[in-house]
């Protein structure tokens, strides 16, 4: 039950925030004054020879302004032109997505993940925030949290790093832990969207992430999305450590319904493999173990 | 000394005024506001130009002495105005940051004086940001010195501005950051997954898996003919509810300025039912040429003379995407109308082929790519154009094939030639049935099969319809410079739709080194096309003359060149304009997204090379208005 009300929470506040971003960057068109006139607005030439309400005066004696005093402004010719250079490929965009799903397994546990991707920079330099919350029932949340630098390195591919943070309440020591990250991020060949990262951490904890996905259409706006997941294990002493190897899979199917570009309601079905972990003063070991995973969430793209 | 002080000032006023008793001034008044305009129903905040959307017609005669006030009532944005083809000082072509042109301030004034040293149909827009799609377009038109045909079958009874646009319920600035944040997010007539099992019906899964395989490596749509959908597109501001209507006579010439105002949109313009001459290719007086339809790409003019015999007409300006008609209709005016307006069927959407992919192995993405297999299609274009095209158009492409494939490195991967047999068969097949089309071979009508329409160039004409090509444009009065090119400048066009970044030579604007060219300069602008998209290519400031086949001297002037997916397209340029200008491809996305450069022409015998047109400069246009 709680679980349903987090992720009706969440979705809730998911909306929040995409709405409150629209606010935003509408009042910008706000603060200007209403304008007078509205309704008709088109008028078209039929005729040349009707053209001629604008003014035609002949002759009038030129006042020989030299051109170059006409445009004396006080901001300096260099920032000029560094701002109209700017809007030719120099402009700063953001893109930020937002994704709450719910799944459950065979067992009926469910667990709910959200996500939030914010992307802000130019071209070449980006900052990159992925903050990602999971919630299993009766249990406190764990959240993965990432700071990037990307740097374009090629026309598809750009190179990240920065630092990861996590948080597990559940857990008695360690709860947060500080590591570095590098990985890149690009449109792979077959338009696979890919982020694959290296993670470094306290207590020789080195693990690889690969995340991968791509669009298959139905229709338009009816869209499958297979995904694959994987995280392997270096090394890892820590007190929470996981068995090394592959030691997370999962391979998944998304099928997407693009209401419009902004909001887009999606079912998941997935299948995953866990490696388990290993012992330590803090865990029993766990073995391996396979499992589905079903369940639905809701996309903003924004 | 004195005396010969006021004598010669005498003498100075004397030829000032004798100059301007000669040239009419011709005088407007321009007020860039900001309004609410209802296009399509719904009242949204656009731009106009004194209270109009789109902005006004402007008129001149050829050797007026034009004088714009332009009046920037815009809140805190910084405007400008562009006069497109038109010759003059570099301050006065209204880019900003070229030529000590700093664009007009918010609540400023610039005033535009310039001496009209050409006619024709132009027109004008901003070169700020977005603000062209959001309304600062208008027509200009500049009629022959007492309005006096340049040639008799130009002699007219009608003449009308037919300016094509297309309006968007989004602003430019929400577009541009939409394309940015995903540059499929106007793309709603990509291939699903029913169309990859109706291909593999058709030609069976290695083949369909071949022809993907390398779509799927370049991260290319095959569907991606305009980067923005959801236009409405307007004739002459009109929609096509609203039909712009030009009334004529029986028995009456009538000439029609077709302008591409399109920000984003490339058109295939008819009027079934009536032959069109085109007499005018951007501006510029070109022998007459009959057609029953042509393709006009963003900033392109063309004027048309017809000669309407029914009570009506409809002109119908199709979109190359499909998405859509701009309409309009000519009507006799003796007769009232007698039906409604009938939204025209639209034609079957092109998809891009393999000839259209880009050929472009200097970027590091595209090493991988199979060179056997470039080096197929490439052929294949060639012996078809061999097949289809007139002979004086296919000199010049073979040379241009010539050219492409020199630069193609040498492929060491012979076992995939082998692999690409069938293939290579199937796309020589399928080019030589595209192209039979577009140059006009009697074939069968296309509907009757379910094969998918192929070929950026493939505007799906009927049989026996004559589409213009760039081939058919000769210039009406001969070129005065028939120099060789002394150099050739290479201005490669490249781009990564997935991140909506577009480049010239691997540039953006950001990075660019300007093209230094020497005052009076011969030179060749070859625009090699790597992208899969069409590139209107526009050069401020001059007319390119257009290397199409045609005798030197037959070349048409040009101010905006399309520059088809993976072609190469070249014109000679004759640099007799000092000065800043700008060179940038006229999709309005693609230039704010780095898809521009500045060709620099300037005196370079001083060791400062110097581009500001000083004392000489007006001397100079004086001479070349004297020569009209």
């Amino acid at each position: 039950m709680r679980i349903i009300n987090l992720f009706a929470m969440s979705t809730l506040s998911a909306s929040l925030l995409l709405l409150s971003g629209q606010s935003v960057a509408q009042e910008q068109h706000h603060s200007m004054p209403k304008p007078q006139q509205s309704g008709q607005s088109t008028e078209v030439h039929k005729d040349h020879a009707k053209h001629h309400q604008m003014a035609t005066k002949p002759q009038t004696v030129a006042e020989e302004k030299p051109q170059s005093l006409q445009q004396e402004q006080s901001s300096s010719d260099e920032t000029d032109h560094a701002a109209h250079i700017k809007e030719h490929g120099g402009q700063v965009y953001q893109q930020t997505t937002v994704e709450s799903k719910w799944l459950r397994n065979d067992d009926g546990e469910g667990v709910l993940k959200s996500e939030l991707e914010t992307r802000i920079g130019t071209d070449e330099n980006k900052v990159f925030i992925k903050v990602h919350a999971d919630q299993a029932e009766s249990e406190q949340a764990e959240y993965d949290a990432k700071v990037l630098y990307s740097r374009m390195l090629s026309d598809f591919w750009d190179v990240q790093a920065g630092l990861r943070y996590l948080n597990n309440q559940n857990r008695e020591v360690d709860q947060e832990q500080v590591g570095a990250i590098v990985g890149i991020h690009g449109l792979a060949p077959y338009f696979f969207e890919t982020d694959a990262y290296l993670f470094v951490g306290q207590d020789q904890q080195m693990s690889f992430t690969l995340e991968t996905e791509r669009d298959l259409l139905l229709t338009q706006k009816l869209i499958l999305k297979p995904y694959l997941d994987l995280n392997v294990i270096f090394s890892d002493d820590s007190n929470y450590a996981k068995k090394s190897g592959l030691n997370t899979a999962q391979l998944g199917l998304e099928t997407r319904y693009e209401i419009n570009k902004k909001v887009m309601p999606f079912v998941d079905v997935a299948y995953g493999y866990n490696k388990g972990n290993e012992e330590t003063a803090w865990q029993p070991q766990s073995s391996s173990e396979n499992e589905w995973l079903y369940g639905a969430g809701i996309h903003f793209k924004f | 000394m004195s005396i010969k002080l006021t004598q010669s000032l005498f003498i100075g006023v004397c030829l000032v005024s004798s100059s301007w008793a000669f040239a009419a001034v011709k005088e407007y008044h321009l007020n860039i506001d900001e309004q609410m305009v209802n296009v399509t129903g719904k009242p949204l905040k656009r731009i106009t130009v004194n209270g109009q959307f789109p902005a006004p017609l402007l008129e001149f005669e050829e050797g007026d002495d034009a004088i714009i006030h332009v009046h920037n009532k815009l809140k805190h944005k910084d405007s400008s105005i562009h006069w497109h083809g038109l010759l003059l000082p570099g301050l006065m072509d209204g880019v900003p940051g070229f030529n000590q042109f700093k664009g007009i301030k918010p609540q400023a004034d610039f005033v535009y004086r310039f001496k009209v040293r050409q006619n024709g149909t132009y027109w004008y827009h901003a070169h700020s940001k977005g603000q062209e799609q959001d309304g600062l377009y208008g027509a200009l038109v500049i009629y022959p010195k007492d309005k006096k045909p340049i040639a008799a079958h130009e002699q007219t009874d009608r003449d009308y501005v037919v300016m094509l646009s297309d309006f968007h319920p989004s602003s430019s600035e929400k577009i541009l950051k939409n394309l940015k944040k995903s540059s499929e997010y106007y793309q709603n007539e990509r291939e699903t997954l029913a169309d990859v099992f109706k291909q593999v019906q058709r030609e069976g899964l290695k083949n369909t898996w071949q022809d993907r395989a390398m779509w799927n490596q370049m991260r290319m749509l095959k569907t991606d003919l305009s980067d923005v959908t959801g236009y409405t597109f307007l004739m002459n501001g009109k929609t096509p509810a609203q039909n712009w209507t030009g009334m004529f006579k029986p028995n009456e010439k009538v000439r029609l300025r077709f302008i591409n105002a399109s920000a984003m949109s490339f058109y295939d313009v008819r009027i079934p039912n009536l032959k069109m001459t085109v007499v005018s290719a951007d501006g510029q007086p070109v022998q007459p040429v009959p057609v029953n339809e042509f393709r006009i790409g963003t900033a392109e003019t063309y004027d048309v003379i017809v000669e309407p015999q029914d009570n009506h007409y409809q002109i119908q300006a199709e979109s190359i995407d499909r998405s859509g008609f701009a309409i309009g209709s000519l009507q006799n005016q003796n007769q009232s109308r007698t039906r409604g307006i009938q939204m025209p069927k639209p034609r079957p959407r092109a998809l891009l082929t393999m000839e259209d992919m880009g050929h472009g192995s200097a970027s590091g993405d595209h090493a991988d790519m199979n060179h056997d297999q470039m080096n197929a299609s490439q052929e294949s274009a060639g012996k078809m154009k061999y097949q289809a095209m007139d002979h004086s158009m296919m000199q010049h492409d073979s040379k241009v094939m010539g050219n492409m494939q020199h630069q193609q490195p040498p492929s060491s991967d012979h076992a995939d030639l082998a692999n690409h047999g069938a293939m290579m068969m199937d796309h020589r097949q399928m080019n030589h049935d595209q192209m039979n089309h577009s140059a006009h071979v009697a074939v069968k009508p296309f509907v009757e099969s379910n094969k998918p329409v192929e070929g950026w160039a493939n505007a799906s004409t009927p049989a026996g319809y004559k589409a213009l090509q760039y081939g058919d444009l000769k210039s009406l009065t001969p070129q005065s410079d028939t120099r060789p090119a002394e150099r050739e400048l290479e201005v490669r066009l490249g781009g990564t739709m997935e991140r909506y970044i577009w480049t010239i030579n691997g540039k953006k604007f950001t990075e660019v080194e300007s093209l230094q060219v020497k005052y009076g300069e011969r030179i060749r602008l070859k625009f090699i096309n790597d992208s899969m998209m069409a590139h209107p290519m526009h050069l401020h400031g001059m007319f390119m003359q257009l290397e199409n086949g045609q005798a030197l001297s037959d070349l048409p002037n040009k101010h905006t060149l399309i520059v088809p997916p993976g072609k190469t397209v070249t014109a000679l340029l004759t640099a007799d304009e000092l000065g800043e200008w700008a060179i940038h491809c006229h999709l309005l996305y693609h230039m704010s997204s780095g898809m521009m450069s500045k060709l620099v022409v300037a005196n370079v015998d001083v060791n400062q090379a110097t581009t500001t047109p000083s004392s000489s400069s007006p001397a100079k246009q004086g001479d070349s208005h004297a020569h009209h």
